[in-house]
């Protein structure tokens, strides 16, 4: 069974399959990931967690057709049943930046910093729309800094990315990315390098954003407690692969693979003691060498032989998929518990 | 806690940075205070946590007890002792006391030099015979659970992890009555964070080692601490055992902040009620009057543009500075 064969949804808006990424090496080629599928609906939040080298930035680089050079992906991504992998550039840049746009981690790099903020908002918007007038442009690039909560925005059009803090470069780039009104919005750790009261205004944003304009979002990001509040489903990579995926609720409440009910005992509460914080031995296999069999087995405590030898085929489990060998055997809230 | 028992004592330290203009004649224009005005105290063998947001003034402040940078004003007590008086000469065998664990250990450690010479740095610089070096070294890498063995090999063949473990036993191969640790386990993944916790947790019960730890994650926080001080824009606005701090926040500040504090619960995530702060820190270089939090705190009024808010104790041990501080 496919991960992908398993949402309700007639046809989603993003559907990826198979989706593998090759990177050259000095020794042939490594899969940094080995088989990704997932699908994202109209006006839905999905979250994509996972440690560094999950594969979790690489797999939505792939659905923007950003992936570096020599990286080699194989597959199938789906944008409203259009094939997109291996569309031409002409083509995926009519796409990129209108109905899929992306948030980057970093507000700090990710703006120009020689250009004024309001330049760079228009910018993106003319590209797909060089009808427009200056006035237009200037008129729609306020507005959109109106929606992201900038105060005094035709003040703030012509100032340049120095005079912004972290949080309101955030904001901006935001502007950009909505500028188009895309269907699709991937945000890649969009609150990582802010603090957290400001965390807390992106995530009103992100949250107006999908309520007043229905944009689906992909949220990749490696906080439990970010996706908590703002996905509706929740897919876990570990080591290029989804581990599981689900409805937020049911996957929090019952984690089926034992590397997600270790992540959720790794995290300190905020309001609840524990003596000891869960600690998941070892550390994630390096690209050159993933171990045979289930990826997460060198480090699982429940793990058996046949772990080592084939990987897990994915089981449906009520709202969660998983792959996980022991998936029906374990019941991983008391068993986690108990291995502490 | 009565002041004789404190290891650390901290009274009524600035730090100010200087806004310098021109390029060939630099002269001073202004000054950012970094550091408005602290007083903390640490006892032996416990765990002070400092929380704020970026350019709080919590790392400088860290510094300034180190002595890395210069405090303009107060003075650092280590059992009994103003750090801030001492020439750097008398102050190198206090560094042996107090040790620092850097946030990033893929900068902090030299990309050059072995894992064993990382860890014996300190104790060369104490001018250690090179034997007791390398036996001190090897002591130091059991304890913090790395295997003596790696010792040759260079940061790069080590996990992020294994890297601050390293970092670790570089500041414990001293033998420090206090750590301070700024950050350090935000560069680290999840399910390595908790690793390094456990272990810095480990290390005080057996060693009685005090700590300040240096955070924003408040669930760590809550986590690591005996006592929590809350910093804004270079004050500190409330201080408080831990529990009690987590259980009844006095000041708006903390409110918003434990308000803000993803939890990993989607259920109680969805239902709760954030306070969201509008508006963002204001520079140091240009401080509110009255109450610094006032402009984003949900209760100013009129006498928190007037007058800065004293200290007033809630509670044993529980401080805070707010004119309409929850009782």
């Amino acid at each position: 069974m496919k991960i992908g064969d398993m949402t309700a949804i007639p046809e989603p808006l993003l559907e990826v399959r198979d989706l593998r990424i090759a990177i050259p090496g000095r020794q042939g080629e490594h899969l940094a990931v080995a088989n990704i599928g997932f699908t994202v609906a109209s006006g839905e939040i999905l979250g994509l967690v996972g440690e560094s080298g999950s594969g979790k930035s690489l797999s939505m680089l792939a659905v923007m057709g950003l992936l570096p050079a020599g990286m080699r992906a194989s597959g199938s991504i789906r944008f409203k049943g259009q094939e997109i992998l291996g569309l031409p550039e002409r083509q995926m840049r009519r796409l990129r930046g209108g109905r899929i746009a992306m948030i980057f981690q970093d507000p700090m790099t990710a703006l120009n910093p020689v250009l004024t903020l309001g330049a760079q908002i228009v910018e993106t918007i003319e590209l797909h729309n060089p009808s427009l007038s200056s006035r237009e442009l200037r008129n729609r690039a306020i507005e959109l800094m109106e929606l992201v909560a900038i105060p005094a925005p035709d003040k703030r059009f012509d100032q340049y990315p120095h005079e912004f803090s972290g949080g309101m470069r955030q904001r901006i780039v935001i502007a950009i990315a909505v500028a188009n009104d895309p269907d699709l919005l991937i945000a890649d750790e969009p609150t990582t390098a802010l603090d957290v009261t400001i965390q807390a205004q992106i995530v009103d944003i992100l949250n107006r954003l999908r309520r007043e304009k229905g944009v689906a979002i992909a949220l990749i990001t490696h906080d439990l407690g970010l996706v908590a509040g703002l996905a509706d489903r929740i897919a876990i990579l570990y080591a290029g692969r989804i581990a599981e995926c689900g409805e937020i609720g049911a996957v929090f409440q019952r984690p089926r693979h034992p590397y997600t009910a270790g992540l959720l005992a790794a995290v300190p509460s905020i309001d609840a003691d524990v003596a000891r914080l869960y600690a998941i031995r070892g550390t994630p296999p390096s690209l050159a060498d993933r171990p045979p069999g289930c990826q997460f087995n060198p480090r699982c405590p429940f793990a058996l032989p046949r772990c080592a030898e084939y990987n897990p085929e994915f089981r449906r489990f009520g709202e969660t998929v998983v792959a996980c060998h022991r998936a029906e055997e374990l019941n991983l809230a008391s068993d986690t518990a108990d291995a502490r | 806690m009565p002041a004789e028992d404190a290891l650390l004592k901290v009274e009524g330290v600035h730090v100010e940075f200087p806004i310098l203009k021109g390029l060939v004649f630099p002269r001073r224009v202004g000054s950012i205070s970094a550091v408005a005005g602290v007083s903390i105290e640490v006892a032996p063998g416990e765990t002070l946590s400092l929380v704020g947001e970026s350019g709080c003034g919590k790392s400088t402040l860290a510094r300034a007890i180190l002595r890395l940078v210069t405090a303009s004003a107060g003075q650092v007590l280590f059992k009994g002792v103003d750090l801030t008086k001492l020439s750097p000469a008398k102050m190198r065998p206090f560094r042996r006391h107090v040790q620092l664990v850097f946030q990033n250990p893929y900068a902090s450690l030299h990309p050059r030099m072995t894992a064993r010479e990382i860890i014996a740095e300190p104790l060369r610089m104490l001018g250690m015979d090179r034997r007791e070096q390398v036996e001190r070294a090897k002591q130091a890498m059991q304890r913090v659970q790395l295997r003596p063995e790696f010792g040759d090999r260079y940061p790069f063949a080590f996990s992020g992890g294994q890297r601050q473990r390293i970092g670790i036993a570089r500041a414990l191969s001293v033998n420090p009555e206090m750590v301070v640790l700024d950050e350090p386990v935000s560069a680290l993944d999840v399910s390595v964070q908790a690793d390094v916790l456990n272990l810095l947790k480990d290390l005080q019960a057996d060693l009685g080692i005090a700590y300040l730890f240096i955070a924003h994650n408040l669930a760590v926080v809550r986590h690591f601490s005996d006592r929590v001080a809350v910093m804004y824009l270079g004050k500190i606005v409330e201080t408080a055992p831990r529990d009690r701090l987590f259980k009844r926040p006095a000041h708006p500040y903390t409110e918003a902040l434990l308000s803000a504090a993803p939890m990993p619960d989607p259920i109680r995530e969805r239902k709760r009620q954030r306070i969201v702060l509008r508006g963002e820190i204001p520079s140091p270089a240009n401080r509110p009057t009255g109450c610094c939090f006032r402009t984003r705190c949900p209760k100013a009024a009129a006498i928190c543009a007037q007058i800065d808010p004293p200290p007033v104790t809630l509670a044993q041990g529980h401080v805070v500075n707010c004119h309409f501080a929850n009782a």
